[in-house]
């Protein structure tokens, strides 16, 4: 059997601060589903997978803590979940999906960190464009961190979390780039508590 | 400690010096002479404090000049800082706080500023006009070299350092609802009112300190002093949840949709983890320019010597710093500001010798007052004529006459001083706008450049705006808060909280626009009235420019330098546009100003860069095996933003050598290559192959599962632009592998046909190419190999592609010749690549690189993008014509191809080259030269597209592109190598027959 080498070796936690930790995470499982949200048998399929038929809310998403699907275009949702199960989550989709639905298992395409903090949203303003604000718990954007194409999730209400979701080739630079706005020590302070500036 | 000659007494409970601490001095250096300042000082405020009048040297004519203003308009005091290590060029000495320690030089002087050689320049004069750059040092025209480099030698003004520092810059992205550029009265009231709304704001201020020039101004605003008022206003909004307060972070380019740049200069020292620099890229939905505005010169003869300076300017370092500009002063003044400063020269114990008033009857608040506290004043008068002391370093007098006739001695007369301080009235500094490609118009009663129309979002208020009462200012600060909240509140009911407030500040009657003075100045003293002081632009010199032909202000500003200095021309555009009115004739409201460009004031290129330096000057896209190979070889080939080894040298092997031995090697047993950065593109979907069929010149509809073909893409006009293989995965199951360098292109491609041309079809494209890692085996024994591992021989049961398992992980296996010899692409999952590669390796299969798969091909007679292909070739032009189905209605490019330049005869046709000489390599773009006795230019038939030595062939093979190449098989041409004229003859693409 060929070994799985993860996209990120080495430590888990890549840097921490008081308020915030940059973490690598195992590369997940990552399947692609093309198909139509009327189509009845791919709605079936996708609710008796994930408990909720398939977002319809632009960059909305629905699941647990063991998947989430990410809306991704009108007719476009990424499923992510244990690599381990991937493979054979993607065949018994296919399956039951119909045959208008396509299912592509892209396993190793996306390597995944977790930005996790109160600051988290002030390392992003270093290196991406995103008004973060905006995006309500459990969305997802694509955007850029220091313009390499990126998916960010903002993962549950009620902790500071966001998932970077990165291609693979480009993991290493983002995940330096991170570590790099995360040990910067210079706090930005957004809308803070500050001494008014001198007159 | 003795107080320097220029810094007051301390007069504890005025208004002077309200910004130091004379109870702690500070040391620092200035041209390797120790000074002392004062906590609190500036660089220029020291300088004045301990009687240096002298702060530089003008650019072109090195003619020594003092501090002029206060801030960023400064265009003369520029001097090199070093503290903590940095060395920093060309700083504002007004915009430079004294630390203890710190090193300040001059620049542009040599050996100091007093006695600086160059000097002479301005004896020179009359030899230097504008552009003398396009008349002079062009004889004897071999001497050019030589002049060249004196005239790069003078140009110029800091020196950078010598090495790069290790600085770190940061960009940080921002979103708010109001961003307000300006930290003055205006800007903070426009900050008030719109947070009072419950909109986020931004407000950012160029220096240190929010209030902006208030602290020049007496007055009360709802019964509290000026600044205690606006210290109030700044507590209050600091404590405001929904307001940020940038300083030192001025706003210096806005463009298009609410987007800004703002720069901030971090205090502290700098280090790996805490940058000098940040960039603030904000994007704002409503933008208040509160900017303020800039006092204008006043333009008269030697109006630059040292002492000379603006009114204002003047009296805010009494008020901030203490400092006096002179002992014996005289204000010259257009409106009531010289009167202000006059009362506080008065008030510190300096003489002021006169009030010189342009006006001919004022008749204003501030005169009354002036003339009640004692203050000589003469109306109607205008400075005519300066005296100076050491050839020009100091002033000792100022000649003034009646504006309205000058001649005869009694009109004239002679005041001694060390100081005049002018004051032209106010230029509102709103080139922010001129960003968004906004023309503003000339104001002819305020003699200066004001907004008009502005863009949807973008609100100008304050000075910036032309008002410069207190009381308007704040209005338009507070209308501008609101203004910005009703449009981003449209619908929405609330109410505005309207601010008010009782402002009493004396209202100043508005300055006169004046140009050259004296009105009727003599040729000789308009070469010496400066109306651009950094750059040494005069009168005089706007004149010939107009004598030449050059009337317009663009063309004005490039053949005489006006504006183009460090200062940007903020002390310039007004005064010159009155100053080419009179000299063109033009009327001044027909005269649009020049293009205001980002950035508002000088930044710095580490700034602009950001992170994008050093190690992160590019992303750099990893193969999956990156971390195994990386010890192994250095040569890498860049390609798109992937670097692919170009080969894997042994010790003692150079590139060329490892190449040669790696084809050997491909050719005789088996090598593996990494190409998991090619491009693969799932099709999905009932119309999948009907979609590749109007994608592909190929036919692909016949196709089976497992059948896989090589294929072209064309662009509309017939030519190619990509190739691959397509193959059948299982019924409507399609994959298409593309170039490295075309895989995004070619990707944009698939997605744009798909969505726009075609959306009704049913087919999904989506992106393997991060999915797969990929590996080229290729060689006499790569089936072998492929066999001996489990699930292999599965995978190359009779098909062109199949899909499996591979050492039980999922994999794909793809035959191909692209190198000639038997070959297959084996996919797998990326994560499971690195033990792949290690499998392979451990087989016995020798890695090889970019270089040398360049070459396998190159003998193999096989096309590569890029090279035998540039946008113009068809696959007709390459021998590939089967590659065009001839029975498909249609696909992309089948109409381009059938055009009659496509299709004539004589277009070039791709074919071998063997030179004649077995060791000579051309290089790609060689020509190929049909007249080559002939003299330059000689007459060409084509070119060589791929070239290389070839191990298998044992001598220098290339590919050509030649007119009618086919019917020239067999036949000699010539190309030029070395200077040489050499002969090849030319065959089928191809060598591998050629062998020995």
């Amino acid at each position: 059997m060929l070994q799985w080498t993860e996209t990120l070796d080495g430590p888990r936690s890549l840097v921490t601060g008081q308020t915030i930790a940059l973490v690598t995470i195992e590369d997940p499982g990552f399947i692609e589903i093309r198909g139509q949200r009327s189509d009845r048998s791919l709605s079936k399929a996708i609710r008796a997978l994930t408990g909720s038929p398939p977002p319809s809310e632009p960059w909305s998403s629905t699941g647990n803590d063991h998947l989430r699907l990410i809306w991704r275009g009108p007719d476009r949702w990424w499923l992510l979940l244990p690599r381990i199960e991937a493979t054979k989550v993607a065949a018994d989709f296919t399956m039951t999906c119909g045959k208008k639905a396509v299912i592509a298992e892209l396993t190793g395409a996306v390597a995944a960190l977790r930005l996790v903090g109160a600051s988290a949203p002030e390392v992003l303003a270093r290196l991406c464009p995103l008004d973060l604000t905006a995006v309500a718990p459990l969305q997802a954007r694509a955007t850029t961190l220091n313009d390499i194409p990126v998916t960010l999730l903002r993962e549950a209400a009620g902790v500071v979390s966001w998932l970077v979701l990165v291609p693979r080739s480009f993991a290493f630079d983002v995940a330096q780039d991170l570590a790099w706005a995360v040990k910067t020590t210079a706090p930005l302070d957004l809308f803070g508590k500050r001494e008014p500036p001198p007159v | 400690m003795k107080a320097p000659p220029h810094r007051i007494k301390d007069q504890p409970g005025t208004r002077f010096g309200r910004l130091i601490d004379r109870s702690q001095p500070l040391d620092f250096r200035f041209d390797g002479r120790r000074l002392t300042g004062v906590a609190g000082d500036t660089v220029a405020s020291a300088l004045l404090a301990n009687g240096l009048k002298i702060a530089g040297r003008s650019f072109k004519l090195h003619r020594p000049r003092g501090t002029l203003g206060i801030g960023a308009e400064e265009p003369n005091a520029l001097v090199t800082v070093e503290e903590a290590g940095h060395r920093t060029p060309n700083l504002r000495a007004t915009m430079v706080s004294v630390t203890p320690g710190m090193v300040v030089e001059s620049q542009n002087r040599w050996p100091s500023l007093r006695r600086d050689i160059a000097g002479f320049t301005n004896l020179m004069k009359p030899l230097l006009p504008p552009g003398f750059y396009y008349k002079t040092f062009k004889w004897p025209a071999k001497l050019w070299p030589f002049y060249e480099r004196l005239i790069r030698k003078a140009g110029g003004l800091g020196r950078a350092p010598a090495t790069a520092p290790d600085d770190r810059y940061e960009h940080v992205h921002l979103h708010v609802d109001v961003l307000v550029a300006g930290g003055g009265l205006a800007g903070i009231c426009a900050a008030e009112a719109a947070a009072a709304e419950g909109l986020t704001v931004l407000l950012a201020e160029e220096t240190s300190r929010l209030g902006g020039i208030a602290d020049g101004y007496d007055g009360s605003i709802d019964g509290l002093f000026l600044l205690d008022w606006i210290r109030a206003r700044v507590a209050a909004l600091a404590a405001l949840p929904n307001v940020h307060i940038l300083t030192q972070a001025p706003v210096v380019a806005l463009h298009e949709h609410g987007y800004s740049w703002l720069v901030e200069k971090l205090s502290g020292p700098s280090g790996p983890d805490v940058p000098r620099e940040r960039l603030w890229k904000v994007r704002a939905r409503e933008t208040v320019v509160a900017t303020g505005a800039h006092e204008k010169p006043l333009v008269f003869p030697d109006n630059d010597r040292p002492g000379i300076m603006l009114a204002t300017a003047a009296r805010l370092n009494l008020r901030r710093y203490a400092v006096a500009p002179g002992q014996h002063a005289v204000v010259v003044t257009s409106g009531d500001e010289g009167y202000r400063t006059a009362l506080d020269l008065n008030a510190a114990g300096v003489d002021v010798e006169l009030v010189v008033d342009l006006r001919l009857r004022p008749d204003s608040p501030m005169v009354d007052i002036g003339k009640a506290m004692g203050l000589r004043v003469s109306h109607g008068s205008a400075p005519v004529a300066v005296g100076s002391i050491w050839g020009g370093a100091s002033i000792d007098s100022v000649t003034v006459a009646n504006r309205l006739v000058i001649e005869g001695p009694a009109l004239k007369r002679e005041i001694f001083c060390d100081t005049v301080l002018m004051s032209g009235g106010w230029s509102p500094a709103a080139q922010l706008i001129g960003n968004l490609g906004t023309r503003l118009p000339f104001d002819a009663a305020l003699g200066a450049y004001r907004p008009g129309d502005l863009p949807a979002g973008v609100h100008v208020v304050g000075a910036a705006n032309g008002a410069f009462n207190a009381a308007d200012v704040a209005a338009q600060g507070w209308q501008a808060g609101e203004a910005a909240a009703l449009r981003l509140k449209a619908g929405k009911k609330s109410p505005l909280n309207r601010i008010a407030a009782d402002i009493d500040v004396t209202r100043d009657d508005p300055a006169e626009p004046v140009g050259m003075l004296p009105d009727t100045a003599r040729r000789s003293e308009e070469a010496r009235a400066f109306v651009d002081f950094h750059n040494d632009v005069t009168v005089g010199d706007l004149r010939i420019a107009v004598r030449e032909g050059y009337r317009d202000a663009e063309h004005v500003k490039r053949y005489t330098a006006l504006g183009l200095g460090p200062d940007q021309g903020k002390t310039t555009h007004a005064n010159a546009a009155v100053v080419l009115a009179k000299l063109t004739g033009i009327d001044i409201e027909r005269q649009p100003h020049v293009t205001f460009r980002p950035p508002w004031t000088p930044i710095s290129f580490g700034v602009i860069a950001g992170p994008r330096q050093g190690r992160g000057f590019r992303p750099i896209r990893r193969s999956p095996i990156e971390t195994l190979i990386a010890g192994e070889t250095s040569l890498r080939d860049s390609s798109e933003l992937w670097q692919r080894p170009s080969c894997y040298p042994q010790v003692g092997e150079g590139e060329e050598e490892a190449v040669r031995r790696e084809a050997r090697m491909v050719r005789s047993n088996v090598g593996v290559m990494d190409v998991s950065t090619l491009g693969k593109f799932l099709m999905a979907g009932s119309d999948a192959a009907r979609f590749l069929d109007l994608i592909l010149s190929t036919d692909v509809g016949d196709m089976l599962p497992g059948a896989a073909r090589y294929a072209l893409l064309l662009d509309d006009g017939g030519f190619v632009i990509d190739d691959g293989v397509v193959a059948c995965l299982a019924p409507n199951r399609y994959l298409l592998t593309t170039t490295t360098a075309r895989a995004e292109k070619t990707r944009a491609h698939l997605e744009r046909w798909r969505q726009t041309e075609w959306p009704g079809l049913d087919v999904h494209v989506i992106d393997e190419t991060e999915r797969w890692g990929q590996f080229l085996l290729s060689g006499p024994q790569a089936r072998e190999v492929l066999e001996t591992i489990e699930g292999g021989a599965e995978l190359l049961a009779g098909r062109s592609v199949a899909e499996g398992l591979l050492a039980n992980s999922p994999a794909r296996v793809l035959r191909t010749r692209y190198t000639g010899e038997r070959s297959f692409e084996i996919a797998v999952p990326t994560g499971r690549t690195p033990a792949l590669w290690s499998l392979l390796r451990e087989k016995g299969a020798t890695p090889f690189g970019l270089q040398t798969l360049e070459r396998l091909r190159l003998e193999a007679g096989h096309i590569a993008i890029g090279h035998e292909t540039d946008g113009t070739v068809t696959p007709f032009d390459l021998g590939l014509g089967h590659l065009v189905s001839a029975q498909k209605a249609d696909f992309i490019g089948k109409h381009g191809l059938m055009r009659a330049d496509l299709t004539r005869a004589k277009r070039k046709q791709l074919v071998g080259l063997i030179p004649e000489d077995a060791t000579v390599v051309p290089a790609p773009g060689t020509q190929i030269v049909e007249t080559p006795a002939a003299s330059p230019p000689r007459r060409t038939s084509g070119h060589i597209t791929s070239s290389g030595f070839s191990p298998a062939a044992g001598r220098a093979v290339a590919l050509a592109l030649i007119a009618n190449g086919r019917s020239r098989i067999g036949k000699t041409v010539t190309f030029f190598h070395a200077g040489e004229a050499r002969q090849a003859q030319v065959t089928e693409p191809g060598f591998l027959k050629a062998r020995p």
